[in-house]
């Protein structure tokens, strides 16, 4: 594993919460450790490039507007040299580029919704992932994030394909993010999770909990993958 | 629950370079990447390499007839008969005989109108004189 993390939040399908996700991350990573971070915007809709244009994001978060498939290794490249971390936002369809940001990832998030049509979709990015993995001959981690779960319950379709997954030996990160307002306000206003007020939206607290919950789950199967490819070094 | 740092430990994002595997070139590594996304259907969006492109240059073109310019540049669409659609052809086709040149459906409308306008413009005998008196 490289020096700075590279983490791909990758779903063949649309919508599971991939961009609310890597701004999440970005957010808890930058309150907790005041490091430069990099989101690369890899979806043509970019995302974070209007998010961005709303001038309220923290001088420590770096955002690359990234083109093509031509173009996103030399944005990893450049991303990794000016910080600390990189995340990478990608396009919620089957193409080339993901694959390409696979194949420099240390860690592929797969986001997840409680419905068997996004563990379909999830289990197409996991067979990119293993097939990237043998075609470059190194470990990449990968982990199903549930998102936008409800609040209220766990609904008996999440433990029905969460009991699948587990049995399938499939990876699952051990957080989940919650569909809560404050994710959604942070697109709202420009800003990330730590500098909303509880005046702009309710439930900020647990919103912050989640996020921190998230952070250490993603934080501690780096460090573990990264004790793995030191040992075996 | 809340997300106070007493909790757990503080996130810190120092770790040590040790990258895996051999180091490859940057067509190896596209290469691969190709490969390994084709197989697995996530397909390539770049133009493709291997359109054909054309060796003519522009003085291999044959030269295009030049066409008679005729001034009718607007478009105009509507519905009519089929007999009035069948005399325009007509019209057409015996003024083309005629004239020894073509002669378009546009310019017969054209024509049309014009005979109407000066028909208008001539000062038609008023039949209502003949009646008065009778």
């Amino acid at each position: 594993m490289s020096k700075t993390p590279v983490i791909a939040f990758v779903s063949p399908k649309g919508g599971v919460g991939k961009t609310t996700a890597a701004l999440t991350l970005a957010s808890e990573l930058i309150q907790q450790t005041g490091e430069r971070i990099s989101i690369i915007d890899a979806d043509p809709n970019y995302p974070f490039k209007r998010w961005a244009a709303l001038n309220r994001k923290p001088h420590s978060l770096d955002i690359i507007c990234d083109d093509s498939e031509e173009t996103i290794l030399d944005n990893i490249e450049r991303a990794k040299q000016s910080s600390k971390a990189v995340l990478i936002d990608l396009e919620g369809t089957k193409n080339m580029r993901v694959t390409y940001a696979v194949s420099k990832a240390d860690l592929v998030i797969i986001p997840v919704q409680g419905s068997i049509l996004d563990a379909n979709e999830a289990a197409e990015a996991i067979k990119l992932v293993k097939r990237t993995e043998k075609g470059f001959g190194r470990t990449i981690d990968y982990a199903i994030l549930f998102t936008r779960l409800p609040a209220a319950l766990l609904t008996r379709n999440f433990l029905d394909i969460s009991n699948q997954l587990k049995d399938a030996q499939i990876q699952v990160l051990d957080a989940q993010l919650i569909e809560r307002e404050a994710f959604k306000t942070m697109f709202s206003t420009g800003r990330c999770l730590h500098d909303l007020s509880e005046s702009q939206v309710s439930g900020l607290v647990k919103a912050k909990a989640d996020a921190a919950n998230y952070a250490h789950a993603i934080l501690n199967r780096l460090r573990r993958r990264h004790t793995q490819s030191t040992q075996a070094a | 629950m809340t997300a106070s740092d007493n909790d757990r430990a503080k996130l810190n994002l120092n770790f040590d370079d040790a990258e895996e595997g051999a180091p490859m070139s940057r067509p190896e590594i596209e290469q691969r990447v190709q490969q390994i996304s084709e197989e697995a259907g996530f397909h390539s969006r770049a133009p493709s390499a291997t359109f054909p492109k054309s060796e003519l240059t522009l003085a291999d073109q044959p030269k295009r007839r030049t066409r008679i310019k005729t001034g009718r540049t607007y478009p105009f669409n509507t519905k009519i008969k089929p007999e009035t659609y069948e005399l325009i052809c007509r019209l057409s086709d015996e003024a083309t005989e005629r004239e020894q040149r073509p002669v378009s459906m546009a310019e017969i409308i054209e024509r049309s109108l014009d005979a109407l306008k000066e028909a208008k413009h001539r000062k038609l005998p008023n039949f209502s004189l003949l009646n008065e008196g009778g």
